[in-house]
């Protein structure tokens, strides 16, 4: 809608370059050279339907952010590597069994209804890809999480039938602790267990991890916060009977837990910018992960809890810090005031 | 209904400017985001959206007139409890015969029948407009707001239906794969937004056709842009918040009507 585009007065120069000022670009291409390693563990395990999937899941998202901006009227921020994270995001967590539609349809709700109406992914209260691999877990959960064994293989076009791999995360659920003969330590945390195909190798997810404690060293404290919590909740409370070792492995090991935390909840523009408030908001995203994972209706919560915590955040930021406007960055920072002085909540 | 209202000057409202107000400007559902709770929940197809419609419709009007009439008369604290009464009054045999002669739908409305009859919509009017106005201008603003409020169920019910469930009036259709979330109460409070941005824009676009001298006065109130933006971004976060609530909570594959209220206040019911 015109009345989000703040820029709308300024020449087409500066407002590319207000665009690519923000920031946003350059933390964009962190977050692409983050999910690099994942990618290539993605087709090392899943052969070239991996690489299909997020080919597809890129393109459809860089069209539809590109006929939204045309159909506003807006100008396009070119360079703005928003959408091919969120492709890539949601293409990472599908099954690499999953139809070539469903990464196309939560890319599509991540662009149309949560980044859209807001101007562009840094302008929205939520983050767009998890957003829509939310919408996914609630429209086809079942597809979602119906992972292809390793090894195995599958169609790299099309849905023919392929043989289904019990994910940690479904044998957390019921309590199933797996014979403790049939994986080792080293075959969970390089992805030898089906599960979302770039988020079982858990190794390359703490390698990205690294990487962002290297370049941007702020943006860890929330990621860190949420998989400690969920590691002190694996530990106390076990949901399988195999030990505390076997339990904190799989948690931490199953799902897209890791990679919510790092790559949604680091997003510098949904969370906070105080290390204190990322502190929290990381520890508080945790616990509520974990609570949607032992009691919630799917099997994996992180996602929802990455949107909660969005949400939550700006009033208990308030009421928190006693201030009057909420912790998030203001989007405004780079962008010079228009003339009408508008202001924004 | 409140201490600045009250003391405000009453400005009176023409019959063309209370229908506009009803259905477009102060659209109950899609601008002042009260009584969002059934649409978001329960109307999920054509055929219950337009019992809804009918029965919200009725309870307006028989509140809003029997409000002028009467509850003017009586003092302002004790008027809320005397909503509920009466509304429940009204509900009761509504739900008899609607239970007796459609009894698929009043299972799939479930808990929100009743609801209707705290439904913030009634009471807004009711205590905002009817109890200030004559007996013909609040059954004019009766009318116009259940137009407006049954417009907006039918169309949120048949989008819902259409695609949602990939039926239109429990007929199904070829050629549009179902989209599951759309119908359950995430899906309504989508929809609701996107018909609210809808709307918005539209209004939006007249005002400025106004302000730029292109229509005639009509006393429409001026839309802010301040007021738009602070407005659109508290409820869209606000619905998508609960949403995302209701959403995580609730088990897949469960349709029916009794589920979860709304957890915050991001709309009123």
């Amino acid at each position: 809608m015109r009345l989000l585009d703040r820029n709308r007065n300024l020449p087409e120069r500066e407002r590319r370059r207000a665009a690519v000022d923000r920031g946003t670009r350059s933390y964009m291409i962190d977050m692409l050279i983050m999910m690099l390693p994942l990618a290539v563990m993605a087709v090392v395990h899943y052969g070239l339907r991996a690489l299909g999937i997020m080919a597809l899941s890129v393109l459809s998202a860089v069209v539809i952010e590109r006929i939204g901006y045309a159909l506003m009227r807006r100008p396009a921020e070119l360079g703005d590597f928003s959408a091919v994270f969120t492709g890539l995001a949601v293409a990472l967590v599908m099954p690499a069994s999953a139809p070539l539609w469903l990464p196309v349809a939560g890319v599509a709700f991540a662009i149309i209804a949560v980044k859209l109406p807001f101007g562009s992914a840094s302008e929205s209260p939520f983050v767009p890809a998890a957003a829509g691999i939310a919408f996914l877990t609630v429209c086809w959960g079942d597809l979602l999480f119906t992972y292809p064994a390793v090894g195995t293989p599958v169609a790299v076009t099309g849905s023919e039938a392929f043989i289904r791999g019990d994910s940690l995360a479904a044998m957390l659920r019921v309590g199933d602790s797996g014979a403790p003969t049939l994986f080792n330590f080293f075959n969970i945390v390089s992805g030898g267990i089906a599960g979302p195909m770039g988020a079982t190798c858990t190794i390359a997810l703490f390698g990205a991890a690294v990487y962002l404690l290297i370049r941007r060293p702020s943006q860890i404290i929330a990621p860190a916060a949420f998989v400690a919590v969920c590691s002190v909740c694996a530990v106390i409370f076990p949901r399988v009977l195999s030990g505390r070792k076997a339990s904190l492995t799989m948690e931490i090991a199953s799902g897209m837990l890791v990679f919510a935390a790092l790559f949604f909840m680091s997003d510098p523009a949904t969370s906070p910018r105080n290390p204190i408030g990322k502190l929290i908001y990381g520890l508080a995203g945790g616990g509520l992960c974990m609570l949607l994972r032992y009691f919630g209706a799917y099997e994996e919560g992180a996602c929802f809890a990455v949107l909660l915590m969005n949400a939550a955040w700006p009033p208990v930021s308030r009421a928190i810090f006693l201030r009057r406007s909420a912790d998030v960055p203001k989007k405004e920072e780079s962008a010079p005031v228009r003339e009408g002085g508008e202001v924004l909540p | 209904m409140t201490k600045r209202e009250k003391d405000a000057p009453e400005k009176e409202l023409s019959y063309v400017q209370i229908f506009r107000q009803g259905v477009f400007s102060r659209n109950p559902a899609l601008v002042q985001a009260i009584g969002i709770c059934p649409i978001a929940a329960v109307a999920a197809d054509t055929k219950t959206a337009i019992i809804l419609a009918a029965i919200s419709g009725a309870l307006l009007i028989f509140g809003e007139l029997l409000a002028s009439a009467l509850y003017k008369y009586i003092p302002r604290w004790l008027r809320v409890g005397i909503y509920a009464v009466t509304f429940m009054a009204a509900v009761i045999p509504i739900s008899l015969v609607i239970d007796k002669y459609m009894p698929n739908i009043y299972i799939s409305i479930g808990v929100f029948l009743p609801l209707m009859a705290v439904n913030s919509l009634l009471i807004y009017r009711c205590d905002g407009f009817a109890v200030k106005n004559r007996l013909r201008k609040s059954l004019a603003d009766a009318i116009s707001y259940s137009i407006g409020y049954a417009a907006v169920l039918v169309i949120v019910g048949a989008v819902r239906e259409i695609l949602g469930k990939g039926m239109f009036w429990e007929l199904p259709l070829t050629g549009t794969p179902p989209v599951p979330a759309i119908d359950t109460p995430f899906g309504g409070f989508l929809v609701l937004a996107f018909l609210s941005a809808l709307l918005w824009c539209l209004l939006y676009r007249r005002d400025r056709a106004r302000r730029a001298g292109a229509l005639e006065d009509t006393a429409d109130e001026e839309l802010n842009e301040e007021a738009i933006l602070s407005r659109v971004k508290k409820v869209s976060a606000g619905v998508v918040e609960t949403a995302v609530g209701v959403s995580a909570g609730m088990e897949p594959n469960a349709k029916d009507g009794a589920a979860p209220h709304d957890e915050k206040g991001g709309g009123e019911k």
